[in-house]
């Protein structure tokens, strides 16, 4: 009798990602690897002012440069191409028309204003500079409040109002009856500061028009090819089907490569322009300026509660600043802050506004986390901030108002359904994690020390697995293919676009787990729209959520077809076949077999094929998810301040994510590891500042701090697992999580510590002047 | 301010002084700030002057990475037998060198200008080598 060899379990397993030797042996292949025979190469002018008039560009001097084959202005745009897209419109919103390069007025520091294409990259960079550029100043609006004020100057002038859009939120008649109820009313105004993402691999595009062929085809560091493709078609006047689109390796995009930007139209237009391939590398520099910016919410929360801390009602304003223009997504993201703005709490009645505000900016859009850092920042301040306010304790008043776990689905005031959740249980293990029960002792401790040692808790919920359709601008479904090759071996391929992730290494466990295979039988494909069928992406913690849904769909469908090959071949009844660890046999007979290499032999040779079957063993599924999916969990800091200097230490971080059935405990780990380590960054190291006209004044790592490893103590993560009824993965999703649960945690651990200044709120970031400044009695 | 010579002496790194009208020069100047070096092309004018008592000075300076505009006034007086000239003033950097500079900037343009006025008094003085001293007063 034949054994069978039990293979290895895969899912739920920390595999190493198998992306990672040639990441680390420099054997990967970015855009800047990719070198065209005849390439040109091209670097942007850029206006260095906030807002001004252009009044001339002098391209002569820049024409006889040496090596100097074309130069685009806004005429050359403006004949060639369609205005740059926005993805993203609200009913009602102003929607300016731009160019990819602009042409009368610059409206922020860093729009490209000129393309020069030379031979060599050195010279496209020293011809830029020969271009002559006439500015004349305008006044910069800088200060979205300042922005909304009657004559205020105008960023959009046909508009008459900066105000980009107003929404209106939940139902102001329920909402203002809670607050006449409530015999406690907490109100704070709370600044979500501008961060910009600061990828590790700037934003790079080759793009190659084939005269010949009249095809194009374009390599970009983006999170959404196919989007890219169907896009850039259109606004460069390629027939769609002549497009293609490549997403090579991709170092990092966090929402910034979300996107399509003037450079990718650029790179295609210059490319039929001269008839020669033409790479376009973002230097860091630009990266500060030209791509999009994240966050950037002035919000007034007020909650109104009952004397035992039961909550009744919430209201908020919210000023978006979201920079000069429109991108892809940017009137989108404040939408998904409303959405989170309850949180984990039943909170009957909620109403208010967001108003999505143009400044002399670069243009905000999705960021890591992309408006739902936000609003759970807004409601965990301000749950904290009640406890204060009513002398509650903060574990006591978030179980005092969590969405009981027996009460999924649940419909939260802001109109959407959280699909599942355990809220105390997540706290709980949060709490005993971090020891709970010895924080008093401990801050005394660091009392006779001279420091104050403060801890925060954040629960949170998120939105993730993005998700139904109907609520996404382009679709919100992935595809997932599964061909078993003639060898037996597999083949995946995703729609969504890994650039990080590591779903080479998870969609390759689940696959080989579900076949019955090794995970070195299946490779998993992706980012080219000529090789993979149509998917949108990897956002919005969506690629297993949606992605994976679909790669099991598709591995149900190629069973189903080996066991009808089975069927066939072994002369037996379909539904007497069964298909395990990888081969098709009898029912209680398993060495009556066949491999699935045997099979898909027969498959795709098809000498005997069953009735009413096609050749071939390969299936292409479509998964559309029924709502979003709702991660959640509970975080804990413990911050140490130095009362001498003002400096915060950051000496414990507890994290208890849950994000449903967990593929790779490794990947969700190091997904946690990143938010944490951005979410942190927000709270206590990163701010985009600019000055009165308009000029970023953080625009290096040098002036942008990005946390690295010594600023950030060594994580203590733990889970629980809820999976979700949305996916027949059980998967919710868990790229962002670290970065909403932690930025309040950190501030509500700074307040606790500074309890005995009577401070109720600080914004961030957290920089030690402030903290000092509150410790010696003096204003923030 | 009327002797060029002396002036193309006194600019730190001047390259290329020309006057084009009686309150105005031209030139160019290889700055390095931080790790950012650049050629500047500007104008200097000068204005209100007051007969041995001081001027206005503005500048403006253009390169790849920045343009710069400034506004300066010297105020000259006697000083125990000398001269003390005595500066107050204030610039605008607009470009990508505003994001790296920032910080760097009130120390660098104070160097600068203690350099020219270090660099004035040894052409004024080369020929008496009387003793001078360059006093920092921001």
């Amino acid at each position: 009798m034949t054994t069978i060899q039990q293979p290895p379990k895969l899912i739920g397993e920390p595999i190493k990602r198998r992306e990672d030797p040639r990441l680390i042996t420099g054997q990967a292949t970015y855009v800047d690897d990719i070198r065209l025979h005849g390439m040109l190469y091209m670097s942007l002018v850029r206006s260095p002012y906030g807002h001004a008039h252009v009044t001339n560009i002098d391209t002569s001097a820049a024409a006889q440069a040496e090596g100097v084959v074309a130069i685009l202005t806004a005429r050359e745009v403006k004949a060639m191409s369609e205005p740059m897209p926005v993805a993203a419109q609200l009913e009602g919103m102003n929607l300016p028309v731009r160019w990819a390069l602009a042409s009368d007025v610059v409206r922020y520091q860093g729009e490209p204003v000129a393309a020069v294409i030379a031979d060599d990259r050195y010279r496209a960079r020293d011809a830029a500079d020969l271009v002559l550029v006439d500015y004349e100043e305008l006044p910069a609006v800088v200060d979205p409040d300042k922005a909304l004020e009657p004559g205020a100057d105008l960023i959009h002038s046909d508009f008459g109002t900066n105000a980009a859009i107003t929404i209106p939120i939940g139902s102001t008649e329920d909402t203002d009856r809670a607050f006449a109820e409530a015999d406690v009313v907490i109100k704070q105004r709370m600044i979500n500061q501008r961060l910009i993402p600061v990828a590790m691999e700037p934003r790079g595009v080759v793009a190659q028009y084939n005269a010949g062929e009249e095809t194009m085809t374009v390599w970009s560091s983006t999170q959404i090819p196919h989007l890219l493709k169907t896009i850039l078609a259109a606004c460069v006047r390629i027939p769609e089907h002549h497009m293609r689109v490549i997403a090579p390796e991709v170092g990092g995009g966090f929402g910034s490569k979300l996107n399509v930007y003037a450079e990718e139209l650029l790179s295609a237009l210059a490319s039929i322009q001269t008839g020669r391939p033409v790479k376009w590398i973002e230097s860091r520099a630009e990266n500060f300026l030209a791509t999009i910016h994240g966050r950037d919410l002035i919000g007034t929360i007020e909650l109104a509660a009952k004397k035992d801390g039961t909550l009744i009602g919430q209201r908020v304003r919210i000023i978006a600043d979201i920079g000069a223009y429109h991108q892809l997504l940017t009137a989108a993201i404040p939408t998904l802050t409303s959405l989170m703005l309850p949180g984990v709490y039943k909170i009957p009645a909620l109403s208010g506004e967001i108003v999505e505000v143009f400044t002399n900016k670069t243009p905000t859009d999705a960021y890591r986390g992309a408006g739902r850092p936000e609003g759970t920042y807004f409601i965990e301040r301000g749950i904290n901030m009640l406890a204060q306010e009513l002398g509650m304790d903060q574990v006591e008043i978030r179980r005092k108002n969590f969405i009981g776990k027996d009460e999924f689905p649940y419909t939260t005031s802001a109109g959407v359904v959280y699909d599942s959740g355990d809220y105390d249980g997540s706290l709980d293990k949060a709490l005993a994690n971090a020891g709970w029960g010895a924080v008093a002792q401990l801050k005394e401790e660091a009392r006779a020390r001279n420091k104050y040692l403060g801890v925060g808790i954040s629960t949170y919920a998120e939105i993730c697995g993005m998700g139904p359709s109907a609520a996404l601008p382009a679709g919100g479904w992935e595809s997932g293919t599964v061909r078993v090759e003639r060898s037996g071996k597999i083949t995946v391929l995703t729609g969504a676009s890994p650039h990080g992730q590591g779903e080479e290494t998870s969609f390759a466990q689940i696959a080989a787990e579900e076949l019955g295979v090794g995970i070195d039988d299946v490779s998993v494909l992706h980012g080219d729209t000529a090789q993979v069928p149509f998917g949108i992406g990897t956002f919005g913690s969506r690629a297993t959520a949606v992605g994976g849904a679909a790669l099991m769909m598709s591995i149900v469908k190629v069973k189903d077809k080996a066991r009808r090959f089975g069927a066939h071949l072994l002369e037996a009844l379909p539904d007497d076949i069964v298909y395990e660890q990888g081969r098709v046999f009898v029912k209680g007979h398993p060495e009556k077999g066949m491999a699935l290499a045997e099979i898909a032999a027969a498959a795709w040779n098809a000498p005997n094929l069953p009735p009413d079957t096609e050749p071939g063993l390969e299936a292409t599924s479509y998964f559309e998810p029924s709502n979003f999916t709702y991660p959640f969990g509970a975080h804990v800091a413990f911050v140490e301040i130095d009362a001498d200097t003002g400096h915060i230490d950051l000496k414990r971080f507890i994290a208890v994510d849950d994000c449903g059935r967990v593929i790779n405990p490794m990947l969700v780990e190091g997904q946690v590891h990143g938010g944490l380590a951005q979410g942190i960054g927000q709270a206590m190291y990163e701010e985009a500042v600019y000055d009165e006209s308009g000029q970023l004044l953080t625009g290096t790592l040098m002036d942008y701090c990005v946390p690295r490893s010594d600023q950030l103590p060594s994580f203590e993560l733990d889970r629980t697992v809820t999976p979700t009824p949305v996916n027949p993965l059980g998967a919710k999703g868990v790229g962002e999580a670290g970065t909403i649960g932690s930025t309040p945690a950190i501030v509500n651990a700074v307040v606790d510590a500074l309890q005995e200044f009577g401070v109720k709120h600080i914004d961030m970031m957290l920089r030690p002047e402030k903290v000092w400044r509150i410790i010696n009695g003096g204003k923030q | 301010m009327d002797d060029i010579d002396a002036l193309r002496r006194a600019i730190p790194d001047c390259e290329q002084l020309e006057r084009t009208s009686p309150d105005q020069y031209s030139g160019r100047a290889r700055v390095g700030i931080a790790a950012i070096k650049g050629t500047y092309d500007g104008t200097v004018t000068l204005s209100d002057r007051r007969e041995l008592s001081g001027l206005h000075v503005s500048v403006e300076a253009k390169s790849g990475h920045a343009r710069i505009a400034g506004e300066g006034d010297i105020t000259l007086s006697d000083d125990d037998g000398g001269t003390r000239a005595e500066y107050s003033g204030d610039a605008r950097v607009i470009g990508p060198l505003a994001a790296v500079a920032q910080r760097l900037l009130p120390t660098f343009s104070k160097a600068q200008i203690n350099e020219f006025f270090k660099r004035l008094d040894a052409h004024l003085y080369a020929d008496t080598a009387a003793n001078s001293t360059v006093e920092n007063k921001p």
